[in-house]
């Protein structure tokens, strides 16, 4: 470049990077590492729902009695959800069974790798809580054994479209469990397994992609 | 095209002797000068504002990636050692794909490239590359390894097979980084000509394979791309229009044009005891483009010569009846040259070169060959249009009675009414390039030849270390540096 492109370049540059390193330190941190995570900073905390969430990290096994299920706003499932999302606490038996009646909408059960915990396939057609008439499927992914614990989640597909992301089986060490809840918001913005791992919980985010798959696959 | 295959066939057979190597049999007919060259200051100025513009655009990849990255808050995640790791981890890793695509850019022999920096300049800034990439490679992956070795308490070796054989996509990564440290070795080697042609290039041809290794492992852990529409919309352009331009360019171009031209060797012709000229004939040359002073990698499609292309410029103007290059023998594949067969298929890659009339600025121009330099400059002679005396031609050369193309030139010179100096006898003393035999310095025997040197545009075409003495005479007489132009083989 001439002496005066590249000095016009340089500062435009240089202006656009700090521009863009203060508008950083302000984005949404994502899960960076579990002692300076704060709650403050946990999405599921917008989500409505204060109890559901495992916010604990002393008891990270508490997620498979409570499924995460945050309806973030901009969702591509967030139509459908609404309705949904008053009917699960109905099935919180501690137990991870599906809920809801079904209505025979084709899906039987089927592949459960993992014979401790329930298989839920369960077609369920709104209820009666409003006029939508969507079509819920529940698939459950196989567990999966990692390096920190045991991994098992299991997909509601709400109209063909991921909805809620429940985990079965939640283990994780050491201050990991607080990437659940990220993976699970991921997973729903992701429409699938396809989100950038979560730095300092590589392994954690890993089994609970495979688990994930699982699940989609059998849709 | 049926019949003209058989008959281009049988007369393939039929010519199982090497053609008769006469003196040029047919009448020299000139090309008509291109009348309508831009000259002047505007000219380079619009020229250097497109490289600018594609500098830029170069820079502005490294420039939106590194943006993207620091506004998705990377830097303020920071608090700790693996956390810094991970942002150091995650930007060498963008900024060495994205140097990784300009890298191969660089040699997709891309036309708006090479014609605003031409193949030598265009093929140098790739080899400086390489090293930088492969450093910036380096640091990622040790950046991470030491990253998720510190936050599971890991030694580096177990951390390695666990990312290796467990976290999605990182074992063909890793085998991805293996090659690109064996081509970046073996190009160094080459360098020091410690490997062939042949091993080097076979090697490289896996940095290929290790660009597309590592795209999975990007897409689905990165943490800069997967999961995040504008930089995964950003990613997959460019690599598409890399490989575009690559599979296009590179490969099936040159192709497609020797197919649709039917480029074959039409005759072969002595010009002197070590050189000949190759006369490469086909259909509608006038559309096969290229200028004077240009040149191609001719792939000649025998059995042993395919896979080696050689750069040769062309020894006449751009014309419709043939594509002529002049060949001296160096003693290898070039010795085979003057027994090439009628008939045999040749593929032209380019054609390349800065070394033409667009880079002339002045209406005075002084053209300077030494030995088999001249081919380029018999066709810039041919093709430049001048006034009468504004154009001075200097062919330095061992021995006039064997000295290849200087008919063709005095031809030329005469026809057109330019000055033609032809030095002969050994070299000089020390770093003189002209030949021994006169106690004045060159730039004093320089100006007597050509006075206003200074204010000519000066083309000069010879061995390496020929053309750089040329260039130290023209600056002691003060020829401005962009009044000089002078174009190295690199391939």
């Amino acid at each position: 470049m001439r002496q005066t492109t590249k000095a016009i370049v340089s500062i435009a540059s240089i202006g656009l990077i700090a521009a863009s390193y203060k508008f950083g330190l302000d984005a949404p941190a994502a899960f960076a590492n579990a002692e300076a995570l704060t709650q403050a900073q946990k999405p599921s905390q917008n989500a409505g729902q204060p109890s559901a969430t495992p916010n604990n990290p002393t008891q990270p096994n508490l997620a498979p009695s409570t499924p995460v299920t945050p309806a973030q706003p901009g969702s591509p499932a967030k139509p459908s959800a609404k309705p949904i999302v008053p009917a699960k606490p109905s099935s919180g038996s501690g137990s991870s069974s599906g809920s809801g009646s079904s209505t025979g909408s084709g899906s039987t059960g089927s592949g459960t790798t993992d014979p401790g915990s329930g298989s839920t396939n369960s077609g369920n057609t709104g209820g009666g809580t409003g006029t939508t008439t969507a079509t819920e499927i529940t698939k459950t992914g196989s567990s999966i054994r990692y390096r920190f614990g045991t991994i098992q989640v299991s997909v509601t597909k709400t109209d063909g479209k991921i909805s809620s992301v429940n985990l079965l089986q939640a283990g994780a060490t050491g201050g990991r469990s607080q990437a659940f809840d990220f993976l699970v918001q991921y997973s729903i913005d992701a429409q699938g397994s396809s989100f950038a791992n979560i730095s300092g919980a590589t392994y954690t985010t890993d089994a609970f992609k495979q688990s994930l798959d699982a699940a989609l696959a059998q849709f | 095209m049926n019949q003209t295959m058989q008959l281009d066939r049988q007369e393939t057979k039929a010519g199982t002797a090497p053609l008769a190597l006469s003196p040029a049999p047919e009448k020299l007919l000139l090309a008509r000068p291109n009348s309508r060259v831009r000259l002047g200051a505007a000219k380079m100025q619009s020229i250097k504002r497109s490289q600018d513009l594609v500098e830029f655009l170069g820079y502005s990849t490294a420039l939106f990636i590194t943006v993207m990255f620091l506004l998705d808050g990377a830097v303020s995640q920071i608090v700790d050692v693996p956390t810094a790791l991970s942002a150091i981890s995650r930007l060498t890793a963008l900024v060495a794909t994205d140097l990784l695509l300009i890298h191969i850019l660089l040699v997709a022999r891309v036309p708006w490239i090479e014609r605003l920096y031409g193949h030598d300049r265009t093929t140098q800034a790739h080899k400086k590359l390489g090293k930088p990439i492969l450093y910036l490679v380096l640091a990622h992956f040790a950046a991470s390894l030491v990253q998720y070795a510190i936050l599971d308490g890991q030694n580096l070796w177990d951390t390695f097979l666990f990312l290796f054989f467990d976290v999605a996509d990182m074992w063909t990564a890793t085998i991805a980084l293996a090659l690109m440290i064996t081509v970046v070795v073996t190009s160094i080697n080459m360098a020091r000509k410690k490997l062939s042609y042949e091993a080097w290039y076979i090697v490289h041809l896996l940095s290929y394979g290790a660009v597309m290794l590592a795209i999975p492992h990007q897409f689905s852990t990165g943490s800069d791309i997967a999961g995040k529409p504008i930089q995964q919309t950003f990613w997959v352009a460019l690599y598409f229009f890399v490989a575009l331009n690559l599979v296009w360019y590179r490969l099936l171009s040159p192709v497609v044009k020797s197919l649709r031209h039917n480029l074959r060797v039409d005759k072969v012709v002595r010009e002197s005891s070590d050189t000949v000229s190759i006369y490469i004939g086909g259909k509608r040359l006038e559309a096969i483009g290229g200028k004077a002073g240009q040149f191609y990698l001719l792939r000649i499609m025998t059995a042993s010569q395919w896979f080696r292309p050689h750069p040769f410029s062309i020894s006449a103007a751009p014309n419709s009846r043939y594509v002529r290059f002049s060949i001296g023998n160096r003693g290898d594949d070039t010795s085979l040259m003057p027994f090439l067969r009628k008939g045999t298929r040749v593929i032209l890659e380019g054609p390349y070169g800065v070394f033409t009339e667009d880079r002339r600025s002045k209406p005075k121009v002084t053209l300077i060959a030494a030995g088999i330099g001249v081919p380029p400059i018999r066709a810039l002679a041919e093709s430049m249009a001048a006034k009468a005396g504004d154009i001075q031609v200097i062919y330095r050369t061992r021995n006039e009675d064997d000295a290849a193309l200087l008919e063709e030139l005095r031809t030329v010179c005469d026809i057109r009414g330019f000055g033609l100096h032809v030095l002969t006898g050994s070299r000089g003393e020390g770093a003189a390039w002209m030949p021994a035999g006169d106690v004045r310095p060159d730039h004093q025997r320089l100006l007597e030849l050509v006075p206003d040197v200074a204010g000519s545009d000066v083309f000069i075409c010879g061995p390496a270390a020929w053309t750089k003495a040329v260039e130290k005479t023209l600056r002691r007489v003060g020829t401005p540096a962009n009044q000089i132009h002078a174009e190295e083989f690199a391939w």
